[in-house]
C-alpha cells in the first residue's frame, strides 16, 4: 500500500473523497477472479469493485461475491466492449469520480493502480494508460505483434497529440468526463485503441504512465495470426471512422 | 397469353400469399412485407407486360435484354442486403444496451433486496451459475 493521504484526495469540486470504482470484466475466471478483487482491495482499500461477469458458465460470478465485489452479471455474453460499458455506465449513474478498467484474469497489476490514478490526479488528463512499454522491461511479444503495436502506437499519438505507446492496453483510470464519454458510447468488438482516438477527438487529454504487465496465470489468450489481421483491419477502420465521421457527441467538459 | 406471363403471375401470385402467410403467423412486420410485395408486383409486371424488358434495355443502352433483368435484380438484391445489415447493426446494439441495463437493474434488485440498511447487512452469495448435465451423467452422479 502506498501513501496514505493518496486515499482522501479532496475532490476537485468539493472536499468529499474521490468515489473509486473498479471495473473488473471476466469471462470464465473463476480461478483467478478472487485474487484480482483482493489485489484491487489491498492497493487502493475505499474502491468499490465491480466484477462484471460477461455470461460466464462457470462460478465467475460466484468467487467475485464471495471475494467482497459487487457483480454485473450480463445475461449473455455481449463481449468485451459490451461488459466494459456496462460497468462505466453504473459509475455515471451512481456519480464516481474515477473508474479504473483491471481484466478478471489477472494481468494487470492492481498494486500499480496508484500510480495511474496519482497521473490522473496531479495532471489535467482525463484518461490514463497503464502502458508495458514506456520504459523498456516487463512485457515480451512476437515480432508481427510488436508491429502491430508499434504502427497502431504512431496512429494513435499522432491522433491524440502526445506519445501514446501501448494504445491496446486494458488496464486504464477514466475520471468522470470520460466515465460520461464512455457511458454514452464505447466503441464496439476490440475497443481499447479506438476508445482512446474517440476521446481524444472529443478534446480529452490521455496520458500513459509505465507499468509493469504479468504473463498470463491461467486461461488461453485469443489470439490467433487470423484473428490478429481482422484485429488489425478492424481497428484502423475503427480508427478511420472515428476520424472522419462526426463526433457521436460532443462533451460540456468544465476544463 | 404465353407459357411465361402465365409462370410470371403465379410467382407472383405466390410470393404475395407467402408473405400474406408470414404476417398472419406474426413472423413478418408490414413494413418489411411492403418492400416484398413490391417485389412481387415487379414480377407480375414482366410476366404479363412481356415487353417491358426490351423497354427498360432501350432506356438503359442495354444491348442484351436479360442483362437488364440480371441489373434490375441484382440492385433489388443488393439494396435489401443493405437495408438488412443496417437493421441487424441497429438491434445488435440496442440488443448490448438492453443486457446491460439487465445486468444493472439485477444487480441493485438483489442490493435492495438484502434490507433496509445496507451497512451492516449480510451479504447473500450468489448462486453458481445455473448448469446443464446430461441425464445419465446426473444419474450417474447422484448414484455416488
Amino acid at each position: 500500500m502506498r501513501d496514505a493521504a493518496l486515499h482522501s484526495w479532496p475532490h476537485p469540486h468539493g472536499a468529499r473523497p474521490m468515489k473509486l470504482l473498479a471495473i473488473v470484466p471476466a469471462f470464465n475466471e473463476q480461478h483467478l477472479v478472487g485474487q484480482v478483487v483482493d489485489e484491487i482491495r489491498a492497493a487502493w482499500p475505499s474502491a468499490d469493485v465491480m466484477v462484471v461477469d460477461d455470461g460466464s458458465r462457470d462460478e465467475t460470478a460466484a468467487r467475485a461475491s464471495a471475494a467482497g465485489a459487487r457483480v454485473l452479471r450480463m445475461p449473455f455474453n455481449v463481449g468485451i466492449s459490451g461488459a466494459v460499458q456496462a460497468g462505466y455506465k453504473l459509475a455515471w449513474e451512481e456519480g464516481y469520480d474515477a473508474a479504473v478498467q483491471i481484466d478478471g484474469d489477472g494481468q494487470h497489476p492492481a498494486d500499480q493502480l496508484p500510480l495511474l490514478l496519482d497521473e490522473l490526479h496531479s495532471t489535467d488528463a482525463n484518461l490514463v494508460i497503464g502502458s508495458r512499454f514506456a520504459r523498456k522491461r516487463g512485457y515480451r511479444s512476437t515480432r508481427s505483434r510488436r508491429g502491430g503495436i508499434l504502427l497502431l502506437s504512431w496512429l494513435v499519438s499522432r491522433i491524440a497529440g502526445r506519445r501514446l505507446s501501448d494504445t491496446t492496453s486494458g488496464f486504464r483510470v477514466a475520471d468522470r468526463d470520460t466515465i460520461e464519454l464512455f457511458a454514452a458510447h464505447y466503441p464496439p468488438d476490440y475497443p481499447e485503441v479506438e476508445s482512446i482516438v474517440l476521446a481524444s477527438r472529443l478534446g480529452l487529454k490521455v496520458t500513459e504512465v509505465s507499468v509493469e504487465m504479468r504473463q498470463r496465470r491461467a486461461g488461453q489468450s485469443s489470439i490467433t495470426p487470423i484473428r490478429s489481421a481482422y484485429y488489425m483491419v478492424k481497428v484502423l477502420l475503427g480508427i478511420g471512422v472515428l476520424c472522419i465521421g462526426r463526433p457521436p457527441i460532443r462533451l460540456e467538459t468544465g476544463r | 397469353m404465353t407459357h411465361l406471363t402465365i409462370v410470371g403471375m403465379i410467382l407472383a401470385v405466390a410470393i404475395v400469399m407467402g408473405i400474406i402467410w408470414l404476417i398472419r403467423r406474426r413472423r413478418l412486420q408490414e413494413r418489411y412485407a411492403i418492400i416484398w410485395i413490391c417485389a412481387a408486383a415487379g414480377v407480375l409486371v414482366f410476366g404479363i407486360w412481356t415487353d417491358a424488358l426490351d423497354v427498360l434495355a432501350n432506356v438503359t443502352g442495354i444491348a442484351y435484354p436479360p442483362s437488364a433483368l440480371f441489373l434490375v435484380v441484382a440492385i433489388f438484391l443488393v439494396l435489401m442486403l443493405l437495408h438488412n445489415s443496417v437493421t441487424l447493426s441497429r438491434l445488435s446494439s440496442q440488443n448490448e444496451a438492453l443486457a446491460q441495463r439487465i445486468a444493472m437493474l439485477d444487480e441493485a434488485l438483489r442490493r435492495s433486496g438484502g434490507g433496509e440498511d445496507s451497512s451492516d447487512r449480510v451479504r447473500e452469495p450468489l448462486p453458481p451459475a445455473p448448469k446443464v448435465i446430461p441425464l445419465d451423467r446426473r444419474r450417474a452422479a447422484e448414484r455416488e
